[in-house]
């Protein structure tokens, strides 16, 4: 009896010790460390929760780990795993969302009322064709709503790269939700939200400037409420300015050329009583030659530099978190979709790329966020889709939303045929068109010229990237390694 | 280093009561010297304090029995024993017990060899030992020893610490006239070939013995006294009647006294748990946390699968969204069970098995006077008994937990495999989702402290007085009680200063 019962405790240790295992396997397994993983960035992650289901076309293929807010606190980092063999479904190309329950007006309908009973889910769809798979670790801009339904609602979703902003009138002169936003008479936004505020003693305007025009608004800019005037009424005849303003009133700015800085996100400025005096229909004698100008001009040659600016939150379990913070040189050219993306060093733009953790292993990046600032000041933020397999150092960035008026670098320009020995090199940095001087071994100072672009002739061949395990050396990293697809259009 | 000379026993004044009232006294003003060296015997009639007097002269008097009121003074090899018992004559003088306390978790050669080990003997000489006593090819079990070879593995266990005085109580009971003649003389042999060792024999038997003994030491009842006569005479005994039924009657007090000096005793169990706690044999300490294991894991792992799965599978049924927040409704199940279910549900399993288990065999050993042979033979019972006790409770109490936590686990998976058809990943995500590694560090502090608790306790009921089977099995019913009730405390308060 006692040795039957001995047995049967022992039997019962045995399967509970390889179920443990089992247990073990199935919840470590579920780290990302195994399986495909990489991470969005949301403006508002709509009560998501970690474990919610990751869709495409409405099958499970994924799920969401954690979701985290960004080190900036604007943004919401979503961490996702895909199943193992779903990996291929999430490109370079493809659109995130969040699903949850949406009333988009009357002409379309509600949609995600599904997740009125269940979890919200993340849905996401890759177009084809779908371009360049994603490399783990990957940080991508997410969709503020469904993909199907951007533009088809009274008032466009705020996208990334938006400007929204407040201005302060003293009297709303019958602006309606969805009025429009004009700079020289072009529809920049919309008027969102109207309130009264002050305690009645003003009017607070929401408004909304979509991401290309953004760079329009500087801190010089100079805001009114469009309405029609009559001025000079008896004497010289009748000038009805802001005529359209009669049937719809709208918000209207100008800023001058060159003057002033962009503007953050939730900027306040009040609004001028009256239409300023400004006279607007002189073109600038410099315009007339613009196109040539911005092929020769800053950054050299028609290739347009940009700055990377790289931050890192890296969790430690004994110390306290680390911050990292990173700056580089890339080179912004549009790819083969027309999207505008960013060749840079990856040792700019990945902390899991330069930092190890106490014991050698992989440093665990609980935060990060990569922007890209561009000639004039303009701020962009930027995901990494693509790092070089091989591990050396360069990586390509994809920018959120259109360019605006930035003009990317001149495909020509740029040769994927890798530098030739023979060859005189020059380097350019963004800091100044001059070209950059050259130290030992014919490159430039390697940390301070993180980037750098290597000329041979006019065209650039290679960048400047970190010499693999020596961190303060350079070494260039021909433009070669850079996948077919990742190449711009020739 | 013997002394010679020095008296074996020696009366002065003695005085020998009960709860003070002069009614129970027994025995009044004795004065009397025994020689060392001599073969003695002890007689008396029914109730005329003869186990009173061996519990002193061994030292088994108990903390928890009503006291006896004692005046003058008895020395033992010269020393006092009225107060509390000298720790150096422990192993020096021994007894064997009428009913031998031979300790039936070892072999009759494993209790002998104890015996040696204690005295810092070689345990080689065990065989020889038994040899010595008459037993020649001792088997295995404890239980496989007739009534006779019972007696003659406690006489050479109490032979192996060579002591200086050594009192057998009733050896010739329950034999027939050949066999007690045969084992008086064996007895009387054995103390011949030992030097200036005391024999004292306690015995109604007194035939057996003729023209062996050095006299006789006589309880007179009547005349309350005692004295050393030469030879038996004419003395005549009745046979065995119910003893000192007056003693037990007047102890019944207040509860609400009660209640206090049970605590008391609980505390200085507790006291005696932390004093004793590095264990001074740690093949005893990892055996007993071994089998404590063993012998609870599958009633624990099979509760805890039970349970598990059940919760999760009602959880995820009676969810009044059919089919919805699927996720969070298993999160909620992970947590409660890792956190707080799981844990508390294992310490009541793991208690009544284990604490029962414990109490009864304690209560055995403490009733068939294991526990007073292991005094007799020089082994502290908390060293023996408390300490392996107390860290197999509070090491076994955690691991068994852990095994729950995974049955409980799988069939939490298998539950929602059965209702929902989830795949283990998504499962095990929202499973997880919550749980963190302070609730793992609270279920291990709750469930060692629970399992130091209830070991103190489960040996503090059973080492009460046993005076009949039905003692034991009212220390096992209280055992089981207290154990959960105290598990249901730690778990409770430690719970609730988690998550306040």
């Amino acid at each position: 009896m006692d040795r039957v019962q001995y047995a049967i405790g022992l039997i019962t240790l045995l399967l509970v010790m390889i179920s443990g295992w089992f247990l073990f396997d199935l919840l470590s397994r579920d780290e990302e460390k195994d399986r495909f993983g990489f991470r969005i960035e949301f403006r508002d992650a709509r009560g998501m929760k970690s474990g919610a289901a990751v869709k495409y076309r409405g099958v499970t293929v994924g799920t969401v780990r954690k979701i985290q807010i960004s080190e900036d606190r604007e943004k919401a980092v979503v961490s996702v795993v895909l199943e193992p063999g779903a990996e291929h479904l999430a490109c370079h190309s493809s659109e995130f969302w969040i699903v949850s329950p949406r009333f988009s007006g009357l002409s379309s309908g509600v949609t995600g009322l599904d997740t009125l009973v269940r979890d919200s889910y993340l849905e996401f769809l890759t177009p084809l064709p779908s371009g360049p798979q994603l490399s783990p670790g990957s940080l991508l801009g997410g969709l503020e709503s469904p993909l199907g339904e951007q533009r088809s609602n009274g008032l466009d979703p705020v996208r990334h790269g938006d400007l929204e902003m407040v201005l302060l009138v003293p009297e709303n002169h019958g602006l309606v939700v969805g009025a429009d936003i004009r700079f020289r008479g072009v529809p920049c936004g919309e008027v969102r939200h109207i309130d009264l505020a002050g305690n009645g003693s003003f009017v607070e305007v929401k408004l909304r400037i979509e991401q290309r025009y953004r760079e329009t608004v500087t801190d010089k800019s100079q805001f009114w409420v469009a309405r029609p005037r009559i001025s000079g009424a008896l004497l010289s005849g009748m000038a009805v300015e802001d005529f359209s303003a009669l049937l719809s009133p709208f918000v209207a700015y100008f800023s001058a050329p060159g003057e002033g800085l962009p503007v953050p996100d939730n900027y306040r400025c009040a609004a001028l009583a009256d239409r300023p005096s400004i006279e607007t229909t002189v073109i600038p004698p410099e315009a007339i030659a613009q196109d040539e100008q911005v092929m020769s001009a800053d950054n050299g040659g028609g290739l347009r530099l940009v700055r990377v600016v790289y931050e890192a939150v890296e969790e430690d379990w004994l110390s306290s978190d680390d911050q990292v913070k990173r700056e580089g040189i890339g080179l912004l050219y549009l790819d083969q979709g027309g999207k505008p993306v960013v060749i840079t060093c990856r040792s700019a733009c990945d902390a899991e790329y330069f930092i190890s953790d106490l014991w050698g292993g992989d440093a665990e990046i609980k935060s990060e966020a990569i922007r890209v600032i561009v000639a004039g000041g303009a701020v962009l933020r930027a995901g990494r889709t693509w790092v070089d397999p091989e591990g050396r150092d360069l990586a390509v960035l994809t920018l959120e939303g259109a360019l605006g008026g930035v003009i990317p670098s001149a495909t020509e320009l740029m040769n994927f045929a890798g530098p030739s020995m023979g060859e005189a090199h020059s380097f350019m940095g963004v800091i100044s068109a001059e070209p950059l001087a050259q130290g030992q071994g014919g490159l430039p100072t390697f940390p301070e010229h993180r980037g750098a672009v290597c000329l041979e002739g006019a065209r650039a061949v290679a960048i400047l990237g970190q010499k693999p395990d020596y961190p303060t050396e350079g070494v260039l990293v021909s433009l070669a390694l850079l996948p077919e697809s990742l190449r711009p259009a020739q | 280093m013997k002394p010679q000379s020095q008296a074996a026993l020696e009366f002065s004044g003695f005085r020998l009561g009960f709860n003070g009232s002069s009614e129970n006294v027994i025995l009044e003003d004795v004065n009397l010297e025994l020689q060392a060296g001599g073969f003695y015997l002890l007689a008396g009639e029914s109730g005329s304090g003869k186990s009173s007097l061996l519990k002193l002269i061994a030292g088994l008097w108990e903390e928890r029995e009503p006291a006896p009121s004692l005046a003058g003074d008895l020395t033992v090899l010269g020393q006092s024993v009225l107060g509390s018992y000298p720790k150096s004559l422990r192993g020096r003088v021994q007894a064997v017990l009428q009913d031998e306390g031979l300790l039936d978790d070892l072999s009759p050669r494993g209790n002998v060899e104890l015996g040696l080990q204690v005295a810092g003997k070689s345990k080689r000489l065990a065989l020889a030992m038994l040899s010595m006593a008459g037993l020649n090819d001792p088997p295995n079990l404890v239980s496989e020893l007739s009534g006779g070879q019972r007696k003659r593995v406690a006489v050479a266990r109490a032979l192996a610490g060579d002591p200086d005085l050594l009192v057998f109580d009733e050896p010739t009971a329950g034999l027939d006239e050949a066999s007690a003649r045969d084992m008086a003389k064996h007895l009387r042999a054995n103390h011949g070939e030992a030097g200036s060792r005391t024999t004292i024999i306690i015995t109604h038997d007194l035939r057996a013995f003729e023209g062996l003994s050095d006299g006789t030491i006589w309880i007179d009842r009547g005349k309350r006294d005692i004295f050393l006569l030469d030879s038996p005479r004419s003395i005549e005994l009745d046979e065995d009647s119910p003893i000192q039924a007056q003693v037990e009657s007047s102890t019944s007090l207040v509860n609400f006294r009660r209640f206090f000096l049970e605590l008391a005793g609980f505390s200085r169990t507790l006291y005696q748990a932390l004093k004793h706690l590095p264990p001074y044999n740690y093949r005893l300490v990892s055996r007993t946390c071994f089998r404590y294991v063993i012998d609870a894991a599958f009633f624990v792992v099979l509760g805890a699968a039970a349970i598990g799965g059940l919760a999760t599978f009602f959880a995820l049924r009676n969810n009044p969204l059919e089919g919805a927040f699927t996720s969070a409704v298993i999160t909620g199940c992970g947590k409660v069970l890792v956190a707080v279910l799981i844990p508390m549900l294992a310490g009541f399993f793991f208690t009544a098995r284990i604490a029962a288990g414990s109490s009864a065999r304690l209560g055995t050993m403490k009733r068939s006077s294991q526990v007073d042979a292991l005094r007799l033979i020089g082994v502290s019972p908390a060293d023996y008994l408390l300490t392996p006790m107390v860290w197999a409770m509070t090491l076994g109490m955690p691991i068994v937990t852990m095994a729950a936590l995974v049955s409980a686990s799988l069939t939490s998976l298998a539950a929602t495999g059965l209702v929902t058809g989830a795949s283990s990943y998504s499962w095990a995500s929202a499973f997880s989702a919550r749980i963190i590694r302070e609730d793992l560090l609270f279920a291990l502090i709750k469930t060692m402290l629970s399992g130091f608790l209830v070991a103190i306790q489960t040996y503090y009921l059973s080492m009460g007085p046993k005076k009949s089977g039905g003692d034991v099995g009212e220390a096992v019913n209280r055992s089981i009680v207290w154990g959960i009730f105290t598990v249901l405390l730690v778990h409770s308060c430690l719970t609730l200063v988690q998550f306040s």
